[in-house]
């Protein structure tokens, strides 16, 4: 059993009782910021109560006019020094050899009282302090300052390291003549763990942030001054950690902006809101501008205490440019709409006026009407070509609307052929038809477009030569063949001819936009068929259209 | 040309379609009438004989011609008259839906095709 020196401790009870006072006090501090930890709350308070009950009882024996009175209540005391688990509290000699021993010095050091006391306390440090006199510089404090406080290293009896908080106090009797020591060693290794476990978590996480490549981040200190840096601010702004930290961030910002107080307003933005987000042209190191996002964050402590800002900065300039350009894309199509229906209005009514003036006006000379009739095969053909301006707009945009219904294919090339019988004529092109009967439900007016374009550019192409048109089925599929014997396609122009305002090198010299054939695969595409072309050159060219028989219908019911 | 039965009433809001609508007719032989609008055609028709024929403009505002149907269909005087659509868009199937039109002239407009529909409806 623990041996006391009752003299000793009813000399030092006060100082004990200060003891005792201040680990309830730290405990009970610790309970009311719920910092805790793994401690349960109600055991935690039980045992503040228990000490401060202990430290009341001491501090009223202090002094020489209690140094007479220890009896019953020294008794509690020693019982209750003896129950405390979580800490070793014993007492040392003032040569340093235990004097007593309790439960939690028992539990923490792993000795029973009866191994230990009267053994020199520096069993308990390792060896390498006790080889480089650490057990005699630490009572040498105590005597000096009254108290000796560390975290350190100890050693358990198992040979087994704990990180321990340890308090020495010196005891002196009436007279100031030191009696000896009170060690107070708390276990504090699981505490330590944790806190290492979060640095090393802090440490991964700042090791993350510096890595980022594609985006600047980076902290401000209260006043707007950069405090830390990563390697995506390096990249994106051009300067290194060294020369920038403890800048002010304006220097990212162009003159106007930084004469307006633009980043001052950001910061009091983000600070008054928590966050403020935007995007602007910023300054590299060199000078050149970027077009950047920024978000500014502020940053607070547990007790709202404003700590600075972290800013995240990303390059925005391309996605900007590409915004740009979808917009001016999209400008262009409205304005080949706009315009397409604006100038087919007066055009209609020229059309009208002179195709009226040719049909009823009295025109005795024939050089008048011949003329005539040129300009309105002109007018034809600007009306032609804001036709197909107007196709383009509707198929970039996504408007090509089809009206479905029953058409023959062989009919509707009939049709068509009949209306350019003259110029094919003219053209010296004899037309082949090959027409077997071909029924489907499409667009009548855009597959006679289709029909149009191919039939007209094969005797635009195959002047004077022969020209086959063929319908018939293909499994269930329709197919259209329209072959000239002209001038042909040379392999690399083949896919280039269905691409917008593409025409095959060797017919430069024909007019038009180029955009015939690309009108023509849209409608046959958005029909749900193909259209392939096989040429020789200089021996001519097969255009081949596959169509479904309908339209794949969405709604099972349509 | 000779002097034919009827008038013919053009509605359109651009002015050289109308001249052209009513250079072309007159030149045929018809008597046209024109406004600019679907408020103003229903005002004309309260206050005129009932024409032959009516030649309407799909897109006109303020009140375009499916407004201007449902307005016509009540006015028992002259609700009779046959309607014909004149359009600039390819598609007409549901354009004619939205009234009883007795026909339609695209546009461009191709005179054959006009004189078929008027004679066919104004004779």
């Amino acid at each position: 059993m623990p041996e006391y020196r009752d003299q000793e401790l009813a000399d030092s009870a006060e100082l004990v009782g200060e003891i005792v006072r201040s680990v309830a006090n730290r405990w009970r501090f610790r309970a009311e910021a719920g910092r805790l930890g793994q401690h349960p709350l109600d055991e935690t308070l039980r045992l503040v109560q228990s000490l401060e009950a202990a430290a009341r009882a001491l501090e009223g024996k202090g002094g020489p006019a209690g140094a007479g009175r220890l009896d019953g209540d020294d008794d509690r005391f020693r019982h209750l020094v003896d129950s405390v688990s979580d800490y070793a509290i014993f007492l040392l000699t003032r040569e340093g050899n235990v004097a007593s021993w309790n439960t939690g010095a028992e539990r923490i050091k792993g000795y029973r009282a009866e191994e230990v006391l009267g053994k020199h306390f520096s069993i308990f440090l390792p060896k390498e302090d006790v080889e480089g006199g650490k057990p005699e510089r630490e009572l040498a404090i105590a005597v000096r300052d009254g108290r000796y406080t560390e975290e350190g290293w100890r050693v358990r009896k198992s040979g087994q390291r704990f990180w321990a908080h340890v308090t020495i106090t010196a005891l002196r009797n009436a007279e100031g003549r030191l009696t000896g020591f009170v060690k107070v060693t708390r276990d504090v290794d699981d505490l330590r763990k944790t806190t290492e476990a979060l640095r090393q978590s802090e440490e991964r996480f700042r090791l993350m942030v510096e890595a980022v490549r594609d985006y600047a981040i980076f902290m401000l200190d209260p006043e707007g001054r950069i405090a830390s840096w990563n390697v995506g601010a390096q990249r994106l702004k051009g300067y290194s950690a060294d020369e920038i930290i403890g800048k002010h961030f304006s220097i990212f910002y162009p003159e106007e902006e930084r004469r307006r107080e633009h980043p001052q307003y950001e910061l009091a933005r983000a600070k008054a809101e928590g966050r403020y987000e935007e995007e602007g042209w910023r300054l590299r190191k060199d000078g050149s501008r970027f077009w950047a996002n920024v978000v500014i964050t502020a940053i607070f402590d547990a007790e709202k205490r404003h700590l600075g800002f972290t800013k995240v900065t990303r390059d925005f300039t391309e996605a900007k440019r590409l915004r740009e350009a979808q917009l001016a894309i999209e400008l262009r199509d409205e304005f080949l709409s706009i315009a397409g229906h604006e100038l087919r209005t007066p055009l209609t009514a020229l059309l009208m006026q002179l195709q009226s003036l040719a049909r009823f006006g009295q025109i005795e000379d024939a050089r008048v009407q011949q003329r005539l009739e040129k300009t309105v095969a002109s007018a034809m053909r600007l009306e032609t070509l804001i036709a197909q301006m107007l196709d383009v707009s509707r198929i970039t945009a996504g408007r090509l609307e089809l009206e479905t219904e029953q058409v023959g294919l062989d009919a509707l090339v009939r049709e068509v052929v009949d209306r350019f019988s003259e110029l094919a004529a003219e053209s010296r092109c004899e037309v082949d038809l090959r027409l077997e009967p071909v029924q489907g439900c499409w667009d009548r007016l855009r597959l006679e477009q289709v029909v149009t374009n191919l039939v007209s550019n094969a005797i635009k192409y195959g002047r004077g030569r022969p020209i086959e048109i063929e319908t018939r089925r293909d499994g269930a599929d329709a197919m259209l063949r329209v072959t000239d014997h002209g001038l042909g396609i040379a392999p690399e122009d083949r896919q280039r001819i269905f691409q917008r305002f593409e025409r095959s090198r060797r017919t430069r010299e024909y007019s038009g936009f180029g955009l015939g054939l690309w009108i023509t695969r849209s409608i046959v595409e958005a029909s749900g068929g193909t259209i392939a072309v096989e040429s020789q050159p200089g021996r001519g060219a097969t255009f081949t259209v596959r169509l479904p028989p309908a339209l794949e219908e969405t709604d099972a019911q349509a | 040309m000779p002097k034919r039965e009827g008038t013919i009433l053009v509605v359109d809001d651009d002015p050289d379609i109308r001249d052209a609508l009513r250079d072309t007719l007159q030149d045929a032989g018809y008597a046209v009438a024109e406004v600019t609008g679907g408020g103003e055609a229903l005002t004309w028709l309260r206050s005129h004989p009932a024409p032959a024929l009516i030649l309407l403009d799909w897109n006109m505002t303020p009140m375009n011609a499916p407004q201007f149907m449902l307005e016509f269909c009540r006015e028992k005087p002259f609700s009779h008259v046959p309607v014909v659509l004149i359009t600039a868009d390819m598609h007409v199937n549901q354009k004619l839906r939205s009234g009883p039109y007795r026909g339609y002239i695209s546009k461009p407009v191709d005179l054959d095709a006009l004189f078929d529909v008027i004679s066919r409806l104004a004779g």
